[in-house]
């Protein structure tokens, strides 16, 4: 029969060959926390900026509604529908599920990268693909507004318009999100790396 | 606790150096197949990484080391049932070891041992793995949180079970 002080010898002294692998989980960690800080703040002065777009395009469409016809509607609607869609494709890419880190950590470290996917998605696809539908809905907006004046006076108005929307993409793409899609490629590798030595 | 970071990072790596082979075969106590004790293992420490800013020293070091890994495993479970399964004999997926050497007889003795573990309740595999680090029973009741009249009861109860287990796995 064994005894049990036997059974507690052999038991401590089996062999266990294990090494710790989360020395790059600190620095992992902190980029993300340092990245959605970023991404908070971002998030939320977009949506107060836009919540004050909604109220003056609200205005806008109020006013003038009996004045124009469908295409003003449309563009209107556009605008308004676009908004939103940003409002929650940003919001998308921010982590609420913070608390999950101490239910799984390997789900969360996949929640985390899933959500940098989306976030480099973003601003590297979604944001000019956002712009390019602005560009639309707007256009048909100037068409509309301008129905009454000169050609000249509506391909100038397009024209300023057209120039803005392309400036602003420029100044997105070289300047803009060039530091957080920076970020994102640093933090992703990483991610994953922890993510496979975890599995 | 913690002036800098670098002085968490240090309190962990020393805490992690001090305690992963315990952390290790409590992993292979709770779950049976060695893939998932490895699964664990890294949760377990992913975990105690989380927590350690939340360490006051209230207690010793390693019981709450040992809490977080108890916690984490009953988390685990819960959450995986994946690694819910029934044991197959360790030594019936082997080639046979025994008669080699005595080095042999001890390693089947730990692969019985293994999986007569494996035949207990989650509960009761977590703390005999506990009895088997030579835990005290203080300490025991202080991780599971448990009173130490009652941890004293159960832990002679699943002695009982599992030398029975082992007798009869020897049949």
């Amino acid at each position: 029969m064994n005894s049990f002080e036997e059974l507690q010898n052999n038991w401590i002294s089996q062999q266990v060959i294990k090494e710790l692998k989360l020395t790059d989980l600190r620095s992992v960690q902190s980029k993300w926390q340092k990245h959605q800080r970023k991404l908070w703040i971002s998030n939320l002065c977009m949506s107060v900026c836009f919540l004050l777009t909604f109220i003056g395009i609200g205005w806008v469409y109020l006013a003038f509604q009996n004045k124009y016809l469908w295409p003003f509607d449309i563009s209107i609607a556009g605008v308004f529908s676009l908004m939103i869609v940003a409002l929650v494709v940003a919001w998308k890419s921010y982590g609420f599920k913070r608390e999950n880190v101490e239910v799984s950590s390997i789900e969360y470290l996949q929640y985390q990268v899933k959500k940098l996917e989306w976030h480099r998605k973003t601003l590297t696809i979604y944001i000019y693909v956002y712009m390019f539908l602005l560009w639309l809905a707007i256009t048909m907006y100037i068409i509309e507004i301008t129905r009454n004046r000169t050609l000249l006076f509506t391909v100038i108005a397009l024209g300023v318009y057209t120039a803005y929307i392309i400036v602003i993409s420029l100044w997105t793409k070289y300047y803009k999100n060039k530091r957080a899609i920076l970020a994102i490629d640093t933090m992703l590798p990483e991610l994953r790396q922890v993510l496979e030595e975890m599995k | 606790m913690f002036d800098n970071s670098k002085q968490q990072q240090d309190f962990f790596t020393a805490l992690v150096k001090e305690n992963h082979a315990s952390i290790y075969r409590i992993c292979r106590a709770y779950l049976y197949d060695v893939s998932y004790a490895e699964d664990l293992y890294q949760e377990i420490l992913y975990q105690i990484w989380k927590s350690i800013q939340n360490f006051k020293g209230n207690s010793k070091a390693s019981t709450w080391i040992y809490r977080i890994a108890v916690n984490t495993a009953i988390g685990f479970n819960l959450k995986n049932s994946r690694y819910q399964h029934e044991p197959i004999l360790d030594s019936l997926q082997m080639p046979e070891i025994d008669c080699i050497s005595e080095k042999k007889d001890e390693e089947k003795q730990l692969v019985n041992l293994r999986y007569c573990i494996s035949q207990l309740a989650a509960q009761d595999r977590l703390i005999i793995s506990l009895v088997l680090e030579k835990k005290s029973y203080k300490e025991i009741a202080e991780i599971t949180g448990a009173s130490m009249s009652n941890t004293g009861v159960r832990i002679n109860r699943i002695k009982d079970r599992l030398l029975q287990l082992m007798n009869n796995c020897k049949l």
